[in-house]
This record gives structure tokens, sequence and C-alpha cells, in this order.
């Protein structure tokens, strides 16, 4: 009998729960996104408008680190199944995470403060 | 030591329809984590300034921009619509057969519907 545990904060039950709770915040904040623009014009006023609250920034940098985690378990996966040799699969792995640790980085920081409306 | 025929050709393999939407949920997530760095950099600059905001547009005028423009919203649809599915499927909503391959059409038709209609606007 498996028994599923969730101490591990890597392990496979969790990257599942990951997976699921970080797609429940996207799919709020991209329905939310998507019917502003559906009823405003877009222009940059009003994207600039649309982002500059607090609350938005804060909303839009949670949004960007969760899809970051999302995307990184799933690419995760994908190399875990495609690429059989370990020096390219490590390859790969690093590259992929670097670039997801510079977005991860520079997103919010863009968003909390460079961004000045 | 194993005598059964095999056969992975997949050009002669014939997928149910879950399976295509299984497979493109995967592909287009691949697609969407590849063109990250250019979301968040065209992100960050059409809110810099309003001649970056021009430039990110004029940006997807240019005919391979379109299309991988295209591609990746057809990409992001599909993959927010097919993840909503594989949400309702792990709370076990449309776990018969039936249904099942009823909402995996839905998932295709519905994608390419609003892809269309992000074109026309």
């Amino acid at each position: 009998m498996t028994r599923f545990s969730l101490k591990s904060p890597f392990g496979g039950m969790t990257q599942w729960l990951y997976q699921r709770f970080t797609a429940l915040f996207m799919i709020v904040y991209l329905a939310i996104i998507v019917f502003y623009l559906l009823f405003y014009s877009f222009s940059f006023k009003s994207w600039v408008a649309l982002m500059s609250p607090l609350w938005m920034r804060l909303a839009t940098s949670i949004f960007f680190i969760l899809m970051i985690v999302h995307a990184w378990i799933g690419i995760q996966h994908v190399i875990d199944d495609y690429i059989k040799y370990n020096n390219l699969k490590a390859f790969t792995n690093l590259v992929f995470l670097f670039l997801t640790i510079v977005q991860l980085i520079y997103l919010p920081y863009f968003l909390m403060v460079v961004f000045n409306a | 030591m194993n005598k059964q025929p095999k056969n992975l050709n997949l050009l002669t393999i014939r997928f149910p329809i879950p399976a295509i939407v299984s497979i493109m949920h995967r592909m287009s997530g691949v697609v969407i984590f590849l063109l990250m760095p250019f979301i968040t950099f065209g992100f960050s600059i059409s809110l810099m300034s309003q001649q970056g905001f021009n430039d990110v547009m004029s940006f997807f005028d240019l005919w391979p921009v379109k299309t991988l423009g295209v591609l990746l919203i057809w990409g992001i649809f599909h993959h927010f619509i097919a993840g909503c599915r594989h949400l309702l499927l792990d709370m076990e909503i449309g776990n018969d057969l039936i249904i099942a391959r009823l909402t995996s059409k839905t998932v295709l038709v519905l994608s390419f519907i609003l892809t269309a209609l992000v074109l026309l606007i």
C-alpha cells in the first residue's frame, strides 16, 4: 500500500499540489485581466492604469512567481520524460534554471521598484 | 526474451482525442515556457513608456513575430482550458469516457474559436 506524504517540500505529491494551486490562482488572475481587456479599449494609458495600483502590482508579481514555479515543475517532468542522456539533462536543467531565476528576480523587482506611473 | 511485436511508429498509432488534448497541453506548456523570457521582457517594456508600448505593438506587425504570437496565444488558450478540464478531472468531474471525449473536443474547439476572436478584434 502506498501512503502519500506531504512532508517532503519537493516530493511528487507536493509538486502535484503546487501545480494545482498555482493553476487556480492563475486562472482567476487571467480571467480578470481578459475581462478587463474585453471591456476597456487597449491603450498605453488604460494598460498602465490597470497595472498601477499596489494590489495589482502585488497580484501581478504573485502571478508571475507562481507562473514560473508552475512552468519549472512542468518543464522538469518534460525533461525527465524525453531527455535520456544525463549530461544533456543536467545541461538543459541548468540553462532553464538560469532562465527562470533571472525572471523570478526581475519581474517582482520591475513591478515593485522600477515601474512608477 | 520478449517476443511480443512492438509498434512504436507514432505515424501508425491513432490517438484518442483526450490523448491529443493531453499531449497538446504538454506541448503548449513547453512553448509558453520557451517564450516566457519574451513575454516578461515585452510586458515590462510595454509598461515603461508610451514609446515602449508602441514599440511592442509594432513589433507584432512583423509577420514572423505575428505568427509566433498567434501560436503563443493559441497555446495559452489551449493550456488554460485544458488545464481547467484537468482540474475538473482531478475533482472526479467528467471522468466517464463519453464525457471525457466530449470535453476534450470542447477544449479543441473553444481554444480555436477564442484564438480566432483575438485575431479578429
